[in-house]
């Protein structure tokens, strides 16, 4: 629980830029350090969003979807997010980065 | 090929080329892989807009496709970075990989399709094995492929990542343990030089231009070509403001074993792209150059290969062949080197059926 | 011009034209495929100044002791045979091939979609192929029937205007979509059959005189459709979802990935501002009627806009 997740470090230089498009319920998302294009729905779109204003450890994050969704911010609920923020790092838009104990 | 080469060293005179000029200077880029490089000269000088709008078009569709190719060596050096970073061993970047990481030469304009590295031989198994536990697969290779790479190249197998398509090759040296030249890979590490911002060496800049030489010459077939020969005009350009490196080029050539590669290849920058080599540095990399009759056939096959006239007719298939059997009798013994041959067409005849 | 002059020009300078965006010069020594040739591209002017080519293409005759009994057709780009020696009848299908390679490998500097483009009542309409859609066929109809033919299945899309630049070429017909060609018009203007290459047999249609003296009016897509042939069917026209198209288009783009942010802001353009359909048919009438009804619609609606 000591991570802290954040934008794909890469994605943040040399005027790097995700490009998003709304699709109405898919959004898509070019993504420049690869190269590739992916198509989300609304729930990683809100995660990548929240991520782009700040780094935001699991916990935070859970919570924050958890109102968005109207849902009880569980252990459940924790796990489901887990899943998603790591299907985003597999698609190299975030990464976590462990937040030293001391 | 004349309209190729005065291009490339002198960018300017694109203003006053003919239709007729630029549809040849076009055929010799394409065939050469250097229409992108074309393009970014062209940025370079500010001479976009005002050559032909459809030469333009043609170099920004390769231009294109080599930044393709670049946006993805960058992703594989993020990764490759993030795999080593806890080992400690320091990894030197060799050829296109270093340019782009440290912003040298033309990097802009080039186009590679494999990241190349290098570490101390000590290291390489620990290297090779970081790697592989990080998603890092062979490609298709045989017993005998893995027996050639391993025994008699200096290299390991082509390692390409499960999920991406860029090919790393891991080196322990320059040139193979079996040649003819003996290269002490130590020498080059101990002078590489760390990268700005970055986890990954690079090689001191008279070994970059010496690496290139070798990497040209001592190939198969020349396989580089003038590719190779304009990096290394475009790093001699660069490194000619530094203090020394022209002064100390041929001592380090002579010392590390590599002064042949160094005279080709300063013979034809010159020749070729009129690099601005100064003249004390040509005449005392002159006194390496082989025997009167090796020399004239070898500067006569290389001129053929990399600087062909004939747009139509530019496959030298016997120069092709002479050049393959010499690069392979530099690099291994002759039972070695009927061993490989004999292997080789067994191989592609089988393949053939 | 007779064509034993053409031959002798194609023999030595080479014949240059324009098609579409590309200037090419093309070179050959094989009399029944510059026969071909100029049935196909009849309407196309040759240029006689001095031009700067996109390609040099060379179709000729393969040397050797063995052409003697067994004679081959060898595509050349430069210096480069990118290819196999192909049988000597089939030089045709053979050129027309290599052009389509060389295009795609190297004009990364537009968007390239494997889709037919038509226009008509000044709509832009991309058709993108996937199998059994039975593009070429459908294509070639409504060209027939007055549709101006933009490509057949090489769309160019010029990434800075969203436009689609013409590149009109002979539509290879296969099996038996060349007797449906046949028999649905006198005009067509057919090339030979080619009799069991690895797509069965091959015919090609020339594109209509229209289709070549527009070549250089760009298009302003406004329709994608994607055509789907299902002979247990009735013809229906359904919107596409959005964000489902585009993901087809990007799939029908030969050089989406190489293009980088140019091909995602090309192509994302294009699916925004195009409606979005599926078609479904079993008999080519019915989509034809189906397709020129959507067209005369679309007019309509954008003439009470404005």
């Amino acid at each position: 629980m000591n991570e802290v997740w954040q934008i794909f470090s890469e994605l943040t230089k040399d005027k790097k830029k995700l490009e998003f498009i709304d699709w109405g319920i898919n959004i898509s998302v070019y993504n420049p350090f690869s190269g590739d294009t992916h198509l989300l729905n609304l729930f990683p779109f809100e995660i990548l969003q929240f991520l782009l204003k700040k780094p935001a450890s699991l916990y935070d994050i859970a919570e924050y979807s958890a109102i968005l969704c109207d849902e009880e911010h569980t252990e459940q609920w924790n796990k489901k997010v887990l899943t998603v923020l790591e299907h985003l790092k597999a698609l190299e838009l975030i990464d976590y980065q462990n937040k030293s104990l001391c | 090929m004349k309209l190729l080469l005065k291009l490339l060293s002198d960018p300017e005179c694109a203003v006053s080329y003919t239709v007729e000029d630029w549809d040849e200077t076009i055929r010799f880029a394409r065939h050469t892989h250097l229409l992108g490089h074309l393009y970014f000269l062209m940025e370079r000088s500010s001479l976009l807009e005002k050559i032909p709008a459809r030469v333009k078009n043609i170099m920004l569709g390769s231009s294109i496709y080599n930044r393709y190719f670049r946006i993805q060596a960058r992703r594989e050096m993020v990764h490759l970075a993030k795999q080593i970073s806890t080992s400690k061993i320091p990894i030197v970047l060799l050829k296109g990989g270093a340019y782009i990481q440290a912003q040298l030469g033309a990097y802009s304009g080039r186009r590679l399709s494999d990241i190349d590295l290098l570490v101390a031989k000590s290291n390489l198994s620990t290297t090779e094995k970081i790697l592989l536990s990080g998603g890092w697969q062979y490609g298709e290779v045989n017993e005998y492929d893995q027996h050639y790479y391993r025994d008699w190249m200096h290299e390991v197998p082509p390692l390409i990542h499960q999920s991406r398509k860029m090919e790393v090759d891991l080196h322990h040296n320059i040139v193979p343990p079996v040649s003819r030249i003996k290269l002490d890979a130590s020498k080059l590490l101990e002078k590489a030089l760390l990268i700005d911002n970055s986890p990954f060496y690079i090689l001191e800049a008279k070994d970059l231009v010496l690496h290139s030489a070798t990497h040209l010459f001592f190939n198969d077939e020349l396989r580089g070509g003038l590719r190779d020969l304009v990096d290394m005009h475009e790093l001699c350009m660069q490194f000619s403001k530094k203090e020394n490196f022209w002064s100390e080029l041929v001592p380090r050539a002579r010392d590390l074993g590599l002064q042949r590669p160094l005279y080709y290849a300063l013979f034809h920058l010159k020749l070729l792209l009129n690099t601005p080599i100064p003249i004390d540095v040509l005449s005392e990399s002159a006194k390496d150059r082989p025997n009167f009759f090796t020399n004239w056939l070898m500067l006569h096959l290389i001129q053929g290969l990399i600087a062909p006239k004939n747009v139509e007719n530019m496959k030298a298939p016997f120069a092709e062949w002479l050049l393959f059997v010499r690069s392979h009798w530099i690099r291994m013994p002759l039972p070695m080197l009927i061993k490989h041959l004999s292997y080789k067409i067994r191989y592609n005849t089988k393949n053939h059926e | 011009m007779p064509l034993s002059v053409l031959l002798k020009i194609a023999k030595t300078k080479g014949l240059n034209y324009s098609i579409g965006p590309f200037n090419i010069c093309l070179k050959t020594d094989i009399p029944l495929f510059l026969e071909t040739f100029v049935k196909m591209y009849a309407s196309l002017p040759l240029i006689n100044q001095a031009c700067i080519s996109d390609f040099h293409i060379q179709i000729k005759q393969k040397k050797g002791l063995r052409r003697l009994w067994h004679q081959q057709a060898v595509f050349t780009v430069d210096s480069s045979e990118p290819f196999e020696p192909y049988p000597y009848n089939l030089a045709y299908p053979l050129a027309e091939w290599g052009l389509n390679w060389c295009i795609a490998l190297s004009a990364h500097q537009n968007i390239m979609l494997h889709s037919a483009v038509l226009e008509y009542k000044g709509l832009t309409v991309v058709f993108p192929a996937t199998s059994g859609s039975g593009k070429s066929t459908l294509c070639s109809i409504l060209m027939l029937s007055g549709w101006r033919l933009l490509s057949d299945e090489f769309s160019i899309i010029e990434p800075n205007s969203g436009k689609i630049i013409p590149i009109p070429r002979a539509i290879p017909l296969k099996n038996n979509s060349i007797d449906i060609i046949k028999n649905f018009s006198e005009k067509a203007i057919l090339g030979p059959t080619f009799e069991g290459t690895k797509k069965g047999d091959v015919a090609h249609l020339a594109p209509t005189s229209e289709s070549f003296l527009r070549q250089n009016e760009w298009g302003d897509p406004a329709l994608v459709i994607f055509p789907k042939y299902d002979m247990n069917i009735r013809c229906n026209l359904s919107k596409e979802d959005k964000a489902l198209s585009f993901v087809s288009a990007t799939q029908n783009s030969f050089n989406y990935h190489l293009t980088q942010n140019r091909g995602y802001k090309a192509l994302s353009t294009l699916i925004q501002k195009c409606d979005t359909y599926n078609l479904h048919y079993s008999h080519i009438d019915d989509a034809i009627k189906t397709l020129n009804q959507l067209v005369e619609d679309t007019v309509d609606k954008k003439t009470v806009v404005i």
